[in-house]
């Protein structure tokens, strides 16, 4: 590990690497402070940019986003009460509470803290943990891998809000969509309705964009976007010694936590966020507290959204099997520089693992680099009017789907997503279970395939192997567990609460 | 009653179920042994059918939804156009494609104020000519 370890540094410390590494952290920062603008639009937007760069680079850069806008996510939701991103909603509860007393600089300064901790401990948990799950993985055959894909897509279409058939539904229709091109095996086009620019599949990107920035830019523009709030004075950025000391404890269980979350499937970075808050609520001398700015609901929440954005890279990277909409377009953008993430890619390409491990602990300096000294700047970008900012992603999605190939079918097929994705969304459907759909439906198809092939055609091969049936087993407790009424309800619940 | 939203989603995805499962049944089925390009898609849009067909079922018996299902017409007509008109346009160049795209989206924006177009417009044609055209290099006629 302390080979790969150097060998990472040595990679991500290179020049032109910590440039895009702090490209990333600095525009993910920003977007994290947009509302309206997440890391999906982003990274789905810069996709096609990220052609022309090695797959190192575009790795760093597309990851500093991720956990960059973590980070600025925060800032807003504790100055002006509204969160930047969904994984710092539960921050606004305490943190902008903490603001209106005058303390916004220490709660400002204990998130950066609290996500510096958490990824830190982040980046070393991906260090030692995803070489193991790495071998681990390589035991899997490909009955193992169908039933972990199975087991991804439903735990990702059960988890998300909203009822779970609709988002079995959109995984389905994400693999379908994933099929459409010509069959490897056979040559036979499918879902082509005889047009030839199909017959490689729809681009990932014209999906993506379509699907996250056209849908999401139509949405925003229903909802008037007034002018910005009154914003709470900074004031000073030193916490009291109280105040850290308090902080500690929900840090590290917050780490713990937001680790634990995610590296499961469908449990992204918002819920690990929320049982933070719930965890601290529940173990705290005096609950009554939260929500009139206890510092323990800033910390916890923030070093857990920050932890768990870390280690949903380890089945990423080490699987193949991304369990967010976020790893998901992750996965896209390697493919698209044609590596297949799996056991093999830390020993096939250990600069691009450990370059990219490496990054990340960089990219939390230079986080917090750029956060604590440089906060009164940032807040003066947060007045950019939205009406300023959607013609400009329009204007960058249009470009990035054209220049894929010259070829403004795309553009057009990108339009249809987008009035998809919009329609889908209004019937409160939820795009991540498609994402991933459309991302792993190959790969199922060809783990079954294969996996049938060895049996001679026997379905108990997906049972047989203890792995296999133990992935299948949870993927049906999590269908039977969450279809019951009775866990609806706390599910429910769970969400009041928090 | 009105349709409730589950109620339309099951039916969307009933229907792009149906369609697909009669689209994969002109491939190849093959056997388990074997799988035929045709096998895959089968089960798939078999489940869509089937879940489809149970959401709306379900909905009929549901309540009625809290806030009824809209669409936002202006924004959605206007920027699904300005994007389409992009697709035409483009190969006139970046100017003509970029200043019609951004007309389009400013229609569509609520709080639109006619000072910040030319801004807009200006910004939006020299954005992508540098990232594209000088900076990827990309042929793109301007």
């Amino acid at each position: 590990m302390l080979d790969g370890l150097l060998l990472g540094f040595q990679v991500a410390l290179s020049f032109d690497n910590l440039l895009y590494c702090l490209i990333g952290v600095t525009l993910g920062t920003f977007i994290g402070m947009l509302p309206g603008v997440g890391p999906l639009v982003t990274i789905a937007v810069l996709l096609p940019m990220t052609y022309g760069l090695t797959p190192v680079a575009s790795m760093i850069m597309l990851a500093g986003i991720y956990y960059g806008a973590s980070y600025g996510g925060s800032s807003t939701a504790i100055l002006v009460n509204v969160p930047g991103e969904s994984s710092s909603v539960v921050t606004c509860i305490d943190g902008y509470q903490m603001a209106r007393r005058g303390r916004a600089g220490a709660a400002l300064a204990i998130a950066a803290i609290g996500s510096f901790v958490a990824g830190c401990i982040g980046t070393f948990g991906i260090a030692l943990f995803a070489p193991m799950l790495g071998q681990a993985a390589l035991a899997f055959g490909p009955a193992e891998y169908a039933a972990l894909i199975v087991m991804a897509l439903v735990a990702t279409s059960v988890l998300v809000q909203g009822a779970v058939v609709k988002g079995l539904l959109m995984a389905l229709l994400g693999i379908l969509v994933g099929l459409v091109g010509m069959d490897v095996n056979s040559g036979v086009m499918r879902f082509t309705f005889g047009q030839q620019s199909l017959m490689e599949g729809i681009d990932f990107v014209v999906v993506a964009v379509g699907m996250f920035a056209f849908s999401e830019i139509i949405r925003e523009l229903a909802v008037s976007h007034g002018t910005t709030q009154e914003q709470v004075e900074v004031g000073s950025l030193m916490p009291t010694r109280a105040e850290l000391k308090q902080s500690v404890k929900p840090i590290l269980r917050g780490t713990a936590v937001g680790m634990f979350c995610g590296v499961l499937p469908g449990i992204g970075s918002t819920v690990s966020s929320f049982a933070s808050y719930i965890l601290e609520k529940r173990v705290a001398k005096e609950p009554s507290r939260f929500g009139h700015g206890a510092i323990e609901g800033v910390a916890g929440p923030e070093s857990a959204n920050n932890a768990s954005a870390q280690t949903s890279f380890i089945p990423t990277l080490t699987l193949g099997v991304p369990g967010s909409a976020t790893m998901a377009l992750m996965l896209g953008a390697l493919m698209i520089h044609g590596i297949t993430p799996g056991p093999n890619v830390i020993t096939d390409r250990p600069e691009l693992f450990w370059g990219l491990v490496a990054s990340m602990w960089i990219g939390n300096v230079l986080l917090v680099i750029l956060n604590l000294p440089l906060i009164r700047l940032w807040t003066t970008l947060l007045k950019v009017p939205y009406s300023w900012l959607f013609p400009m992603i329009l204007i960058l999605s249009c470009f990035g789907i054209y220049t894929l190939s010259n070829d403004p079918t795309d553009v057009l097929m990108g339009a249809g997503f987008g009035v998809f994705g919009y329609v889908i969304l209004q019937l409160e459907f939820s795009l991540a279970p498609f994402i991933l759909g459309l991302v792993l439906g190959p790969m199922l198809e060809e783990n079954v395939r294969r996996a049938l092939l060895i049996s001679h055609g026997d379905p108990m091969v997906f049972v047989d192997s203890p792995i296999s049936a133990g992935f299948l087993a949870v993927a049906s407790l999590l269908l039977i567990l969450l279809l019951l009424p009775a866990m609806r309800r706390s599910r429910a619940h769970l969400e009041h609460e928090a | 009653m009105p349709i409730t939203k589950d109620g339309l989603g099951g039916l969307i995805f009933a229907a792009l179920g149906l369609s697909a499962l009669l689209m994969s049944r002109s491939y190849p089925v093959g056997s388990a042994l074997s799988m035929g390009p045709g096998y895959f898609p089968t089960i798939v849009s078999t489940l869509m059918l089937g879940l489809g067909v149970l959401l709306f079922l379900r909905s009929l018996r549901g309540p009625a939804d809290a806030v009824p299902f809209a669409i936002a017409w202006r924004p959605f007509i206007l920027i699904t156009a300005a994007i389409a008109g992009f697709a035409f346009l483009i190969e006139f160049g970046i100017v003509v494609a970029v200043t019609y795209l951004v007309i389009a989206a400013w229609l569509a924006d609520p709080n639109r104020k006619l000072k910040t177009l030319l801004m807009l417009i200006v910004i939006g044609i020299l954005v992508p000519i540098l990232i594209f055209s000088v900076g990827l290099k990309l042929p793109i006629k301007i």
